[in-house]
């Protein structure tokens, strides 16, 4: 009798355990996603590594040689195009503990990284306004395979809406490092593809390597993270409508004299896709018809806005639909 | 490996080598295992865009496509479903009606650019949730002539330069996203470049405050 009601009692607990389980399963299976995502994200900044890059749209490929890395602190990176004319893009001097909000949205959590304490003010918002990833974006394990000689994990990265690509990441087992990413669109279909050929990842890198090896090189700058608040000010932009998930990631207000570049240039992201927005003072010249243009899954699409204050030409460009980027630019006002 | 067999294998996967390469290159490639190591590397190019399993790579078979020329890339062109749309001619719409129109479409058509004139904000939010190709319209566009065009297309592509520059530190993807913007720094002329340089020289003097703090540093 006793042993009977015990044995109910053991199949009971292990029915309710099996299915709190397979309950369980997604969740978790989403966390570890994320945490690699998050290893990705830190992997790609503070490893040193060296390798060839091949990236393919629709209707061609390119080779690269990438060179990463970190130098008392400092990031280091070279862009070396191996086809075609040869270009190359340096970027030095970038802080490693300078963290922009983008990358916040695929990491874990702010506060169990030792190097974010330099994380200005602004930034620290973001984190617990968009920490939320898997609000827009579905996260999910599948089977790596051999990248570059090396063993990977991949993590599919499915869109919950139309108004971004859905992406495949394969990530180094070892340090997280991205060895292939496809961005897909809603019907599975690759879009484009960046994919390491070679990689070295975890060996000292000297500074030479670092050096421009063509005159043409172009220096790469980036946007301050904190001028939002003035470009509000100062305009008055109001953006009617963003995707879910993305938030202003930087943002710049141009010296005001002509032809100094765009009056204003914000950028927002959702941590892997990014888009930006310029406003231009057209002041009556209109040499730039409305347009849209897709270049691969990079969508541009150029309107005019006629306010009191003047006549402003809006660029909104993005690696999303051009749907997405069309949408935002038109709901661009100014009040 | 040395550096020039590096590049033997790369024009080869090209399909750029000449005969000679491509028989010095087989019979190396017959008894030298780091070579041939590198070589399965350099062919997943080849897969990579074919969407083959990179596993099943089939070494003589690339070889034979890179002396055969054929071409690498058969994924099939999504920019010209884009344009085609501009040739669907529109309800009730002559947009053959001169000559200066015609030519600004067919330069449009080659640059894969759909223009939007006379497209109103409110037609663009009411129509939003509707397929693209349900707003595009092709009209007024007898104010752009090809020169133009193309200017607008250079300058777009600047914007788009610009965008990558702030999209590498913002996905988590290092400088990946510099590649995408490779095909068109072709396009824009030598000055426009030294231009650039020159501009974000003095933007990471001046505005970023982060650069500042670094090289306060150095």
């Amino acid at each position: 009798m006793l042993s009977s009601n015990t044995r109910t009692g053991l199949i009971t607990l292990l029915l309710a355990l099996l299915s709190s389980i397979s309950l369980a399963a997604p969740a978790s299976q989403s966390f570890d996603a994320r945490s690699w995502l998050d290893r990705m994200s830190h992997a790609f900044k503070e490893q040193n590594y060296r390798g060839v890059l091949i990236y393919g749209g629709n209707q061609r490929w390119e080779t690269l040689q990438i060179t990463h890395g970190v130098m008392d602190g400092v990031e280091y990176e070279r862009l070396l195009h191996l086809t075609g004319e040869p270009r190359e893009v340096i970027r030095k001097g970038h802080d490693i503990t300078c963290i922009h909000p983008g990358e916040h949205v695929i990491r874990l959590s702010n506060h169990q990284n030792p190097l974010s304490h330099r994380v200005g003010k602004g930034v620290e918002g973001f984190v617990h306004q968009t920490s939320d990833i898997d609000a827009y974006y579905q996260l999910q394990l599948a089977d790596g395979e051999r990248i570059a000689g090396r063993d990977t994990q991949q993590v599919l990265v499915s869109p919950t809406d139309k108004y971004r690509y859905g992406y495949k990441l394969w990530l180094d087992s070892d340090t997280g490092l991205l060895l292939r990413s496809d961005l897909v669109d809603a019907q599975g279909r690759a879009l484009e593809r960046f994919q390491f050929a070679d990689v070295e990842i975890g060996n000292a890198i000297p500074a030479a390597d670092f050096e421009p090896q063509s005159e043409g090189h172009r220096v790469a700058a980036h946007l301050a993270k904190d001028e939002m608040k003035e470009v509000k000010h100062r305009q008055n932009w109001q953006l009617g409508w963003l995707p879910r998930g993305f938030m202003a990631a930087a943002s710049q207000v141009e010296n005001l004299e002509k032809g100094k570049g765009a009056l204003a240039t914000l950028m927002y992201t959702d941590g892997l896709a990014a888009i930006t927005l310029f406003i231009d003072d057209v002041d009556g010249e209109t040499n730039m018809p409305a347009m849209s243009q897709q270049w691969g899954v990079t969508a541009a699409v150029v309107r005019y806005l006629e306010t009191d204050g003047g006549d402003y030409r809006i660029t909104v460009v993005g690696e999303v639909p051009l749907m997405t980027v069309e949408k935002i630019a038109a709901s661009v006002m100014s009040q | 490996m040395n550096d020039r067999t590096k590049e033997s294998l790369s024009a080869l996967v090209d399909g750029e080598a000449d005969e000679l390469e491509v028989r010095r290159l087989l019979n190396q490639v017959e008894d030298d295992d780091e070579l041939r190591e590198s070589w399965k590397r350099y062919q997943m190019i080849g897969s990579l865009m074919r969407d083959e399993p990179t596993a099943s790579v089939d070494l003589s078979k690339g070889i034979m496509q890179a002396i055969e020329g054929e071409p690498m890339d058969e994924v099939p062109a999504h920019r010209d479903e884009l344009v085609v749309d501009l040739n669907e001619k529109k309800s009730g719409f002559n947009w053959l009606g001169s000559a200066a129109v015609a030519a600004s479409v067919t330069i449009a058509v080659l640059l894969g650019v759909r223009l939007n004139n006379g497209l109103q904000q409110q037609e663009l939010v009411a129509e939003v949730e509707k397929p693209v190709e349900a707003v595009q319209q092709v009209a007024a566009t007898n104010e752009v002539d090809p020169v133009q065009l193309e200017e607008a297309q250079h300058k777009l592509q600047q914007y788009v330069l610009q965008h990558a520059e702030n999209a590498a530190l913002n996905t988590g993807r290092g400088m990946m996203p510099f590649a995408r913007v490779a095909s068109f720094e072709d396009d824009a002329s030598q000055e426009e470049t030294d231009a650039e340089i020159e501009e974000s020289k003095t933007e990471q003097q001046g505005t970023l405050t982060e650069q500042k703090a670094t090289d306060a540093q150095q």
